[in-house]
């Protein structure tokens, strides 16, 4: 009786987040699509669905995450060989240095490709600016670090000696790698692979910033449709068809990601000393780092450039609203708005993402007992399958009218945030909670210890570690979340990646100089946060 | 007095525990022999608090405790494998129960660790210790803040076979040194032997058999019973009243001589040149201690013997037996105790 009611009291916090927060404005945005005046009307769901430009953004979406998700995995296998089994100096740095395109934020990359790729950029004579082949390029630029973290930490753990079986019996290193190593890897890159393509399909600022109006996946689609075209049936259809998609490619992967891969046999091994046969590895590795480092550079260079030649005018600027008052507020305001608010949303992600962990890790005594957390634990992992912008098209016309009406509270926007850093929280903490041992705790309580006291001798000295990571993670998430602010926030208090998006759909030279400069200040921030969170060496984070 | 009454645990319907009643006096040691699965360990658990009864009660000086929660029963629970905190010393996990008590005390520490033998310990990390030290320091820990009662779940069997003797032999001394109440789950008639003084047998979740371990020993309830307490074989009808004949004809006879099981130790016949049985030796096999031989015994079969170990008995050869009565035990027969 005492398990189910300390089960019912550590349930109820996150349920009532997860359903206020989440099931509620998917419901009202799935309701809108298919009630229409008052009666239940899916004729319109499915007009809207057949409509030939949603086929044309449909198939736009699938062969761009498709393609990109291609070239991530051709590039970052080598990577991930590079990084993670040879004994390259530097490996460590370059792998922290790989991780900050994952949390950059996503029209931060944006406006970088566009200065890449654009007129007067160092690529402009390729004439990729605001063709398919440039949205590409930023998903792979986003995606390639999942890759090398996720299948470099099952390589780096692989064990050496069954390759070297086979090479004592005979096979060569081309046929040690088809018929041994490959086969030992794939659970670990058909997960990354699910992952990435999820990634790819889902992402929003990107594509926003590179495609504009022209080339739309779903995601951008449900903004336009939204925010220009005010056809919220429309946008309530396509997130439904989202919805359906992202769930069904979540199911795909779990069941990918539960191929045995754990009983592969593991042991570190030590790097190796780098041979003549490394150079192809080597030479892909050599592009993939450039592939991230131009960009960036390329961002941070035109930062400090105006007409005038090289200088801070840009930065100065900041203080200011931009030309033809691009602006309602500085973006130094906007600066501490998003900083504020990633504080909020971090708070609430991580206290709801620690009840989540704690409640679906505890061992269940009972059969019943089993499935009430099950059924927890789905429940939590729903806000993974929905796309930001589908969260902030819910919150935008569910929340605004009883029971919760937040139309105009400062907690909007936090909470949106919240929920979209959750998924990143609960698993991060997950495994490192279901990895301690139950009897630690039972012997504290055998020595006398109170279970809140047990949980401070056995947990915490466990937990601590990643859960500064996990706040890290999602702080880095918040800063840059996009998606669903981009529906939220008021144009009065922006926060930093919405000023950036409306400075690039303003003319004026200033407004761009302005729109780069801060992304450096945003990219440097969620930078710095993700190398103190690398510090931390917790191994899960990043392999999300 | 830790007293059970009809104790029964259930895992989903599945019973593991099954209406045991047992006592243990203060100060004595109680080992729970029985098989892996029998429900030894959930029995152990139910008692430090860790599964709830289905029924029955559990109670400590009179005082039933089975509403109270794991660390208000004041009982500690020494885990197979230690489950040593890692992150704390050696002096950190053995102070563990002091300090939630609030009289940390570096003193008593030491006391302890020089009791189990791991004097300058004190600041080890528990990785850099050996299997049968992580045991002592576990011990430690849980004698601490003295126990009313200390459970013990196959403290030995995580350990190589001298070190377990060495530590076994330890074990006792050391409870009773502290005048310790324990209650101990094996699998291991072996280490039952050493370190308890009240046995009781679990077979299926129920206690088939229990009592001072010398009573239990010399009289086990049924054949099953008889193996798991380290009987070799056990005899019936016309064989087994053969070898209590042979018996007879020395000193000391172990009981009435009615028709009966009769279980038989490996080292119960020995071979001696005027010995009442004779046999044809099937095969040798020489130990460090003794030679040991499997005898085809006329009237009774094959049967386990030991001769000296400088003597050269090779198969083919007849040999004389005389039965040693402290190695055999009569099965079931005199079981009717009031």
């Amino acid at each position: 009786m005492r398990r189910w009611l300390t089960l019912a009291l550590l349930a109820a916090g996150p349920v009532l987040v997860v359903g206020l927060f989440f099931v509620l404005p998917v419901t009202g945005m799935v309701a809108r699509g298919f009630w229409s005046e008052g009666s239940f009307d899916p004729r319109g769901v499915l007009e809207v669905l057949m409509r030939p430009r949603v086929a044309r953004v449909a198939w736009f979406t699938v062969w761009t995450a498709g393609a990109a998700t291609a070239i991530s995995v051709l590039l970052g296998l080598p990577a991930a060989f590079v990084l993670h089994r040879l004994a390259l100096p530097g490996r460590r740095m370059i792998r922290a240095a790989l991780l900050v395109p994952f949390v950059l934020p996503t029209v931060v990359v944006g406006v970088a490709f566009r200065l890449l790729l654009g007129e007067a950029g160092p690529l402009g004579f390729l004439g990729l600016d605001g063709t398919p082949v440039a949205i590409v390029a930023g998903l792979v630029f986003f995606n390639v670090a999942v890759v090398i973290r996720a299948v470099g930490a099952a390589w780096e753990s692989l064990d050496v000696r069954p390759a070297e079986a086979a090479a004592a019996l005979g096979a060569s290193p081309a046929q040690v790698w088809w018929t041994v190593t490959l086969p030992a890897l794939r659970p670990a890159i058909v997960s990354a692979a699910s992952i990435v393509f999820l990634f790819c399909a889902t992402a929003f600022g990107i594509v926003l910033t590179l495609g504009g109006v022209r080339y739309a996946t779903v995601e951008t689609e449900i903004y336009l449709l939204t925010t220009t075209l005010f056809d919220l049936q429309a946008a309530a259809a396509l997130s439904v068809l989202q919805l359906v998609v992202v769930v069904g490619l979540l199911g795909l992967a779990a069941r990918l990601r539960a191929t045995p891969d754990a009983t592969a046999a593991r042991s570190a091994a030590r790097p190796r000393r780098i041979r003549p046969g490394d150079v192809p590895a080597l030479v892909f590795t050599a592009v993939v780092l450039g592939v991230v480092a131009a960009p960036i550079l390329t961002l941070v260079v035109g930062s400090f450039r105006t007409d005038a030649g090289w200088s801070l005018a840009n930065y100065r600027a900041l203080a200011g609203v931009g030309s033809n008052d691009a602006l309602l507020v500085p973006v130094t305001e906007a600066l501490l708005t998003s900083v504020r608010t990633a504080v909020d949303a971090t708070c609430m992600a991580l206290l709801t993402g620690l009840a989540v962990a704690v409640l679906v890790t505890r061992r269940s005594r009972t059969r019943s007992e089993r499935r009430v957390r099950g059924v927890l634990d789905g429940f939590f992992m729903l806000p993974l399958g929905v796309s930001a912008v589908t969260l902030g098209f819910g919150f935008l016309i569910t929340l605004d009218r009883p029971p919760v009406d937040l139309r105009d509270s400062a907690l909007l926007v936090p909470i949106a945030q919240a929920l979209v850093a959750l998924p990143l929280v609960v698993r991060t903490l997950v495994p490192v909670l279901a990895g301690i041992d139950d009897r630690q705790r039972q012997a504290a309580a055998c020595l006398g210890a109170s279970p809140w006291r047990a949980l401070l001798t056995v947990d915490l000295p466990v937990v601590w570690k990643p859960l500064l990571a996990a706040s890290g993670f999602a702080f880095a998430a918040s800063l840059g979340e996009f998606g669903a602010t981009s529906f939220l926030a008021r144009d009065d208090n922006p926060t930093v990646p919405v000023v950036i998006f409306r400075l690039i759909g303003h003319p004026g030279e200033l407004n761009f100089g302005m729109a780069l400069a801060a992304s450096v200040v945003l990219a440097s921030t969620t930078a710095v946060v993700m190398l103190a969170v690398e510090r931390l060496r917790v191994p899960s984070v990043g392999a999300v | 007095m830790l007293t059970l009454s009809d104790v029964s645990v259930d895992y989903d319907g599945l019973v593991a525990v099954d209406g045991v009643s047992l006592e243990v006096p203060d100060g004595s040691i109680l080992a729970v022999l029985g098989p892996s699965g029998c429900g030894k360990s959930s029995l152990l658990r139910a008692i430090a608090g860790l599964e709830p009864l289905t029924s029955g009660s559990i109670s400590f000086d009179g005082r039933a405790v089975d509403r109270l929660a794991t660390h208000k029963r004041g009982f500690a629970l020494m885990f197979q494998d230690g489950q040593l905190f890692a992150h704390m010393t050696v002096a950190g996990n053995v102070g563990y129960a002091l300090r939630l008590r609030r009289r940390p005390s570096a003193e008593r520490v030491a006391e302890l660790l020089s009791l189990v033998g791991l004097e300058g310990y004190a600041d080890r990390l528990p990785t850099t210790l050996s299997g049968g030290e992580r045991q002592r320091v576990a011990l430690a820990r849980a004698l601490a803040v003295e126990p009313r009662l200390l459970l013990l779940d196959e403290p030995l069997s995580a350990l190589d076979a001298g070190l377990r003797e060495r530590l076994a032999v330890d074990l006792r001394t050391i409870l009773h040194a502290a005048g310790t109440t324990g209650l101990m789950v094996t699998h291991d008639h072996d280490e039952a032997f050493q370190v308890a003084d009240q046995l009781a047998v679990m077979k299926g979740g129920r206690v088939v058999q229990s009592g001072p371990i010398d009573e239990v020993w010399s009289a086990p309830v049924d054949e099953e019973t008889a193996l798991f307490l380290g009987y070799a074989r056990v005899l019936s009808g016309s064989a087994a009243a053969t070898v209590l004949a042979a018996v007879a004809a020395g000193a000391t006879s172990p009981g009435p001589t009615s028709a009966g099981s009769l279980a038989v130790r490996r080292s119960a016949l020995v071979v001696e040149d005027d010995g009442p049985l004779v046999g044809t030796v099937e095969s040798a096999r020489a130990t460090p201690e003794v030679l040991r031989l499997v005898v085809d015994v006329r009237d009774v079969g094959l049967l386990d013997a030991v001769a000296a170990r400088d003597s050269h008995w090779g198969p083919g050869e007849n040999v004389r037996l005389s039965v040693d009565a402290a190695r055999i035990a009569r099965v079931g027969a005199d079981l009717t105790r009031p």
